[in-house]
């Protein structure tokens, strides 16, 4: 039986986000979370390989206490056991820092694994760089952006189409693999999953005591990198409103790009007023 | 600090049309830069037959290019790309690394920072350098909504991964030289642990929104789906044949959400572009 971790995270739902001018950094205890969507696509891939194969699901995540709410969510869509990695010390930790944590909660919780996944990226950063950072982590074989994951008697096949092309890779597990939003559509929770994931499935609590983490790899000095500043990105371009009846919108709007169209388009589209 | 050479390393991604172009822009934003940090530009270059490649990096502003050609580097292979410039670096001491936030770029530069123990910033924006010399990294945050200025203080190098067409690549000059240091294949190269089985090149769009003329859209102003028959209207009379193109049922696929200039919202369940 395979023995796969998945690593999610939970992300706010809004766009418009109270953040915390002096550290730079998001007050994620206002804002409402949800599950990072391609975190889900990676629960469902795992859930569908444990269908296949027969599988124990460990979902990890590393946030303040409200972040129990995606693990449960997970244990409702099928996981068997959640570990949530808690501690104001790894608050505001970048992809480096992060990584290292997981690693460490991973090696204590989970240290026979075959497979990693993760999200592809998150809905709110975006780096995509602690699934390949946990990869160098725990020196394993990794494939990012994988839309379709096979596994056969300990070799991993991963399809996915990068910059164009489309791959297919093959590595010996264990190995880690970042999952697209392409496949794996994830399934509802059902009414049984909810009540198992409330009632018997369990999660532990990790703080970087018991993670044994020195104070050399927490955010503040585990982190390479150190936000400076967050700012509202100015409009880079002029936006224009044109507005009143739709013909005369229409017109005023040719006067002004009938032109700017035409060159771009490299024919004149000379306006039958 | 030592007075050796600084050095802005920019890896050259050239595997396709769009991974070459952002390859050139960093080389030109690396040339403004050097010039406050008084370093030189390098491009690291790895493949097989890739003289091309060379002579365009000089072309576009490369001081030195840094080059391994091996038949065995035929295919881009993020493992063996890994333990060449891993060394490389470790050799030189590269001041700052750039790399293009291509798919390849996005998986390749996490591990690289990860081996040498220092911060990268993701999918930039802009690049600054600090009177002192401190490499100033603009990032989106937050769907773009939010920007942030990240800087690496305590490690080197400083990495950042930048998005295709932030920065203007300047015109090819052939007269330009650079120094050319043509490097074996380490011999104790590992083997990947990653067995490419087959790769090709998907069918490639005609038209991409990186290279779009115009971008006609619409969203929930639109009222219903009636009047997105309009839009097509319009941009087969712009030139975009509708029904070639089966702009209806044509869904805008980015290398990845992030990378994307724009979002794709489904109203209806139909594609509409919609700038963030």
């Amino acid at each position: 039986m395979l023995n796969i971790v998945v690593c999610i995270k939970q992300v706010p739902m809004v766009t418009e986000l109270p953040w915390d001018e002096k550290s730079g950094t998001l007050r994620r205890d206002l804002a409402a979370g949800m599950m990072n969507p391609a975190c889900k696509h990676a629960v469902e891939a795992a859930l569908q390989i444990k269908e296949n194969l027969g599988a124990s699901i460990t979902v990890m995540t590393m946030g303040p206490p409200a972040a129990e709410e995606v693990l449960r969510e997970a244990l409702a869509m099928g996981a068997d056991r959640g570990v949530l990695i808690c501690d104001r010390m790894l608050a505001g930790a970048d992809t480096y820092a992060t990584s290292f944590i997981l690693a460490s909660a991973i090696r204590k919780k989970c240290p026979s694994f075959d497979l990693i996944l993760c999200g592809a990226y998150t809905s709110d950063s975006e780096t995509a760089q602690v699934g390949p950072q946990l990869a160098e982590e725990l020196n394993m074989p990794a494939a990012a952006y994988a839309e379709n994951i096979d596994v056969n008697s300990g070799t991993l096949r991963v399809r996915r189409l990068v910059d164009h092309f489309r791959e297919t890779l093959e590595m010996e597990l264990p190995a880690l693999v970042t999952v697209s939003m392409e496949k794996y559509q994830p399934r509802y929770a059902s009414f049984s999953g909810l009540d198992k994931a409330f009632t018997r499935a369990g999660i532990s609590v990790l703080n970087a005591e018991k993670l044994g983490i020195s104070s050399d790899d927490l955010a503040g000095q585990g982190s390479r990198t150190r936000v400076r500043k967050v700012f509202i990105r100015k409009a880079q371009k002029e936006n224009v409103m044109i507005t009143g009846a739709a013909a005369r919108a229409a017109n005023e709007f040719l006067d002004r790009y009938e032109r700017k169209i035409g060159a771009a388009i490299g024919k004149s589209i000379e306006a039958k007023k | 600090m030592t007075n050796k050479q600084k050095s802005i390393w920019v890896f050259g991604d050239y595997r396709n049309y769009y991974q070459n172009r952002v390859t050139l822009q960093l080389l030109s934003r690396a040339v403004d830069l050097s010039r406050g940090l008084k370093a030189e530009v390098c491009a690291v270059l790895f493949g097989h037959d890739i003289e091309e490649w060379i002579m365009e990096y000089t072309a576009h502003g490369a001081d030195r290019v840094l080059a391994i050609d091996h038949p065995s580097l035929t295919s881009y292979s993020t493992e063996n790309y890994l333990a060449l410039i891993e060394k490389l670096a470790r050799e030189r001491d590269p001041d700052i690394i750039l790399i293009g936030a291509t798919d390849f770029g996005r998986e390749f530069a996490p591990r690289l920072a990860k081996r040498l123990q220092t911060g990268l910033s993701a999918d930039c924006v802009g690049l600054d350098v600090t009177p002192e010399g401190l490499l100033v990294q603009v990032a989106p945050s937050f769907g773009g909504n939010m920007l942030a200025e990240i800087v690496t203080e305590r490690h080197r190098p400083q990495m950042a991964t930048v998005r295709p067409g932030t920065f203007k690549e300047i015109p090819h000059n052939y007269e330009r030289t650079a120094i050319v240091e043509r490097l074996p294949l380490p011999a104790d190269l590992p083997a990947s642990r990653i067995r490419l089985v087959e790769y090709e090149r998907a069918a490639q769009r005609e038209h991409t929104i990186e290279n779009a003329a115009v971008i006609v859209c619409g969203g929930r102003g639109m009222g219903n789906k009636n009047s997105f028959k309009k839009l097509d209207e319009l941009a087969g009379l712009l030139g975009w044949s509708a029904r070639q193109e089966n702009i209806s049922s044509r869904k805008f696929c980015f290398p990845s959400a992030s990378a994307a200039p724009f979002s794709t919202l489904r109203v209806w369940g139909k594609p509409i572009l919609s700038s963030r």
